[in-house]
């Protein structure tokens, strides 16, 4: 079973994450905010990782940039939640090591598709 | 709950906390003492409420908050100065955000004037910039919201449904493509990879794949993340063009890639005269649609870029340990709270709390279960000291011990259901804006002790006689700014709302630096409505509380904005129903001070334990004004079978308690028994007579109607040391069945005391 590592500081963006997630079968593990998630990286080796961009304490680029720059989980694909479709918030999730994006609301087809299009 | 039904509470909840921080942010902001930190806490407020109001699709709420998210991105940009006059507008914005977000859950409407009225005030502090996403929605007032967002959407994922049915329409047959693809080392570097790209293109049909290894150096040369390879797909695929390009969506900046449509030949040969307009069609698709993928990116506005950054860098300092974040913000409440002196309050907010979220229920049968081990406790006690041990025996030690232990226990568990007085408290700053508004008024709210924790119920319950007693004193205390220059006052009146512990009560004290109470004119009133006497003679502490009388405020003297109706005889009901009381002070010129005080938990209560025929009952102490024993001369017969009990020249019903509740036939000996004097929630007094006075003590409050029924004249029940059940009296009905007209004058005086 792949798992996921969910990073977004909204618990209704979380709880509509895992709902998605779980029902197509993958193992979820959720942080609030870019420093949570690079504690819970620390215990866990996830398949994917999905983080929201604007969040207190790290902001999901800085989230990306952390993960990037460690030798043990810079090969973890990350999917970007960016509200809306901003070409330039996408420039710099890229920027940042962004693997790809997912555009909120999402379709969980969309989210499913966008997964396995990273996931090994 | 279906799960859908539960994330929207989720939703819903989390709006409520984001409202909360929004309106803390702004107040923060208009007084001068935020930082970069608060600006990007309010903006990500709206934001979020806009992101799972989209999920919803509350296209309402998702349309006000994206305007005035964008405003408010242009404060978090500096290009928006946060003047007084834009932050004002910011916080009505900020509750019609709110309303929005109460009727999507609720239903009902939103006023849509004063909503369009905010939408062209936060548009207007914009002003002339042109930032296109934002701009668009302008346009049309009415129109959704996402529009602008189809435009950039070849990208595929951007919008659900349009790119693959178009696609799909268009290409009935199967095409041929050409793919080029070429990685560099970005793409590995972003974790993606060409051999999963490869086998997406592969799913979408059929094909070959050649791969161009010529640019592989010499091993010594080769870096290990480099990229060297590059393929080409010739792909027969039934797909269109955009399912393709979707393919290498995240990755079209980090490589080079050509995607070729190869006109099959043959096929144009036999379908002889119609190809070239569907070739043009089809090339103007595709160019289509390498225009729409570029546009945005070209001309996308470049809001976002310039603050992110920073706020980031400031907010967590290098690899920042966890919890060290945050506290700058969250050290600004804790000297504000600190300043209220409320100790607890420091240590709330100097680190994030670990939290969990508990269905309320569990916690109440906890609470439960710890009332019977304090029950148990008590009545194991009582037995050891019966069977005679002495108190220095190790059984006793031991039983002391875990009496000890069993408070702590009921107190830490009653303490999960305490919460901090802030969640009514920060409601008020908005009431205070609104009453102001209505009555033309300049007022500042000083909040004090918002971290005094008490009983969830009893918050629950606050709300309405707290936002009444302000609007009261807003109202009739603060006066009109030039009426308060020519007293030698500031044109902004004050009103400060405080909240601390005092002797195992919660006492909030509403105060405000206005006018005061008009002593005669509240005489006027009451004379006037037959409360009192035309020539009674009162103290200025009695006439004060006239106006908790039933029947004082009427529609006459409430001013348009308390069209509600409600007196502030209603309020002390309300809060006499928590077990609580209220009182006023006054002083003309310099303003008038409501305090109230209420129990910190609705589980236990104090009583007092008294007896009437072969019965244990509990009186509640917040009811008991005083004990007597009642005197030959003061007792007089009424009626048939009545009696009244004269205190200090007032006459009320003395109410024999073993009789009203059948425990009795024959009249109690009024002289051998005790009055204890009683107020029920309407102010009214009367005595109830007893047998004998036990004691004082709390005791758990054990709900009848849950375990039996619901009986007239008890309140609920209550186990005993000795194991016995005693019922808790509930003054009201017992003391309104004695069928006496209740004189208002005389007892809602003293009831006021």
């Amino acid at each position: 079973m792949k798992t996921i590592l969910t990073v977004d500081d909204s618990r209704t963006m979380r709880e509509m994450l895992r709902r998605a997630l779980q029902d197509s079968g993958f193992n979820v593990v959720q942080a609030e905010d870019g420093v949570h998630g690079i504690e819970v990286l620390q215990g866990i080796d996830p398949d994917v990782i999905i983080t929201d961009v604007n969040m207190p304490r790290m902001d999901g680029l800085q989230f990306i940039e952390e993960v990037r720059a460690d030798r043990e989980r810079r090969a973890i694909p990350i999917l970007v939640l960016t509200t809306e479709s901003d070409a330039e918030k996408k420039a710099r999730a890229r920027a940042a090591g962004a693997t790809g994006w997912i555009v909120k609301p999402f379709d969980p087809v969309k989210l499913i598709d966008a997964i396995n299009r990273v996931a090994a | 709950m279906d799960a859908m039904a539960e994330i929207r509470a989720t939703f819903f909840e989390e709006c409520a906390e984001q409202l909360a921080e929004l309106e803390a942010g702004l107040l923060a902001i208009e007084s001068g003492e935020a930082d970069a930190d608060t600006v990007n806490a309010v903006f990500r407020a709206v934001h979020s409420i806009k992101g799972g109001a989209g999920a919803f699709n509350l296209d309402d709420l998702v349309h006000f908050a994206h305007v005035f998210e964008t405003t408010l991105d242009e404060l978090r940009s500096n290009r928006l100065e946060a003047t007084l006059d834009v932050v004002r507008v910011m916080l009505r914005a900020a509750d019609v955000l709110a309303d929005l977000v109460t009727v999507a859950r609720d239903g009902g409407s939103v006023d849509a004037v004063r909503t369009r009225g905010l939408v062209e005030e936060l548009k207007a502090l914009v002003g002339g910039k042109k930032d296109a996403p934002a701009a668009a929605p302008a346009a049309s007032d009415d129109g959704p919201i996402f529009a602008p967002m189809v435009g950039d959407g070849m990208d595929g994922l951007d919008f659900v449904p349009v790119s693959v049915d178009l696609s799909d329409m268009m290409d009935g047959g199967e095409s041929r493509y050409r793919i080029q693809f070429r990685p560099r080392a970005e793409l590995y570097a972003k974790a993606n990879e060409s051999a999963r790209l490869i086998r997406e293109c592969l799913a979408l049909g059929s094909g070959e794949v050649t791969c161009d290894t010529s640019a592989i150096p010499l091993l010594t040369d080769l870096d290990p993340e480099g990229a060297y390879l590059a393929w080409t797909i010739e792909l027969a695929s039934e797909a269109g063009e955009p399912a393709v390009r979707e393919i290498f969506e995240f990755v079209e900046w980090d490589c080079d890639l050509s995607i070729d449509r190869i006109l099959d030949a043959s096929a144009m040969a036999a379908d002889d005269g119609v190809d070239p307009e569907i070739a043009a069609l089809l090339a103007r698709l595709a160019g289509g649609a390498d225009a729409a993928a570029d546009e945005p990116a070209a001309d996308a506005p470049m809001a976002e870029v310039v603050e992110l950054k920073p706020a980031a860098a400031a907010a967590a300092p290098k690899p920042a340990p966890a919890a060290e974040a945050p506290a700058p913000r969250k050290a600004e409440r804790a000297a504000a709270a600190a300043e209220s002196g409320d100790a607890k309050a420091a240590a709330a907010g100097s680190a994030p709390a670990a939290t969990i979220r508990v269905d309320l229920e569990r916690v109440d049968r906890l609470i439960d279960l710890v009332g019977e081990l304090v029950i148990h406790q008590v009545m194991l006690s009582q037995r050891v000291m019966q069977a005679g041990l002495a108190r220095a025996s190790d059984v006793a030690v031991g039983l002391d011990e875990l009496e000890q232990l069993t408070r702590e226990i009921q107190d830490s568990v009653m303490a999960i259901r305490a919460q901090p007085v802030k969640s009514v408290f920060q409601k008020l700053p908005r009431l205070v804006r609104e009453v102001a508004d209505i009555t033309g008024k300049q007022v500042r709210l000083i909040t004090e002790g918002e971290w005094t924790e008490v009983d969830k119920t009893v918050i629950e319950r606050l709300s309405d006689p707290l936002t009444h007693m302000i609007r009261n004193a807003i109202d009739h205390g603060v006066e009109r700014p030039e009426k308060r220059v020519a007293a030698g006052k500031g044109e902004e009146g004050t009103v400060r709302v405080a909240a601390m512990h005092r002797s195992g009560r919660i006492v909030i004290e509403i105060s405000d630096d206005g006018a005061g109470i008009n002593r005669q004119v509240v005489r006027k009133i009451a004379v006037d409505k037959g409360l009192i006497p035309a020539d009674a003679s009162l103290s200025d502490e009695e006439t004060d509380n006239l106006i908790f009388l039933p029947g004082f405020s009427t529609k006459e003297e409430v001013s348009e904005l308390s069209g509600r109706g409600v007196g502030m005889d209603v309020v002390k009901r309300s809060i006499q129903a928590l077990g609580g009381r209220v009182s006023i002070a006054s002083k003309p010129g310099e303003g008038s001070m409501f305090t109230m005080s209420l129990p910190l938990t609705l589980a236990v209560l104090d009583g007092m334990i008294v007896s009437a025929g072969d019965h244990t009952l509990v009186v509640p102490l917040t009811a008991i004004i005083e004990t007597l024993k009642p005197k030959p001369a003061e007792v007089r017969g009424f009626g048939n079978d009545q009696r009244l009990i004269e205190v200090r020249g007032n006459f009320m019903p003395l109410v024999d308690v073993a009789r009203q509740l059948g425990y009795r036939e024959e009249p109690t000996d009024a002289l051998s028994g005790v009055a204890i004097l009683v107020e029920a929630e309407n102010g009214a007094r009367s005595a109830l007579l007893v047998d004998g006075i036990q004691g004082q003590r709390q005791v758990v409050i054990k709900s009848l109607e849950a375990n039996y029924g619901r009986v007239p004249g008890v309140a609920a029940a209550t186990i005993l040391g000795d194991g016995r059940v005693a019922l808790i009296i509930d003054v009201d009905v017992v003391a309104a069945t004695s069928r006496f007209e209740q004189n208002y004058f005389s007892s809602g005086l003293q009831a006021a005391e």
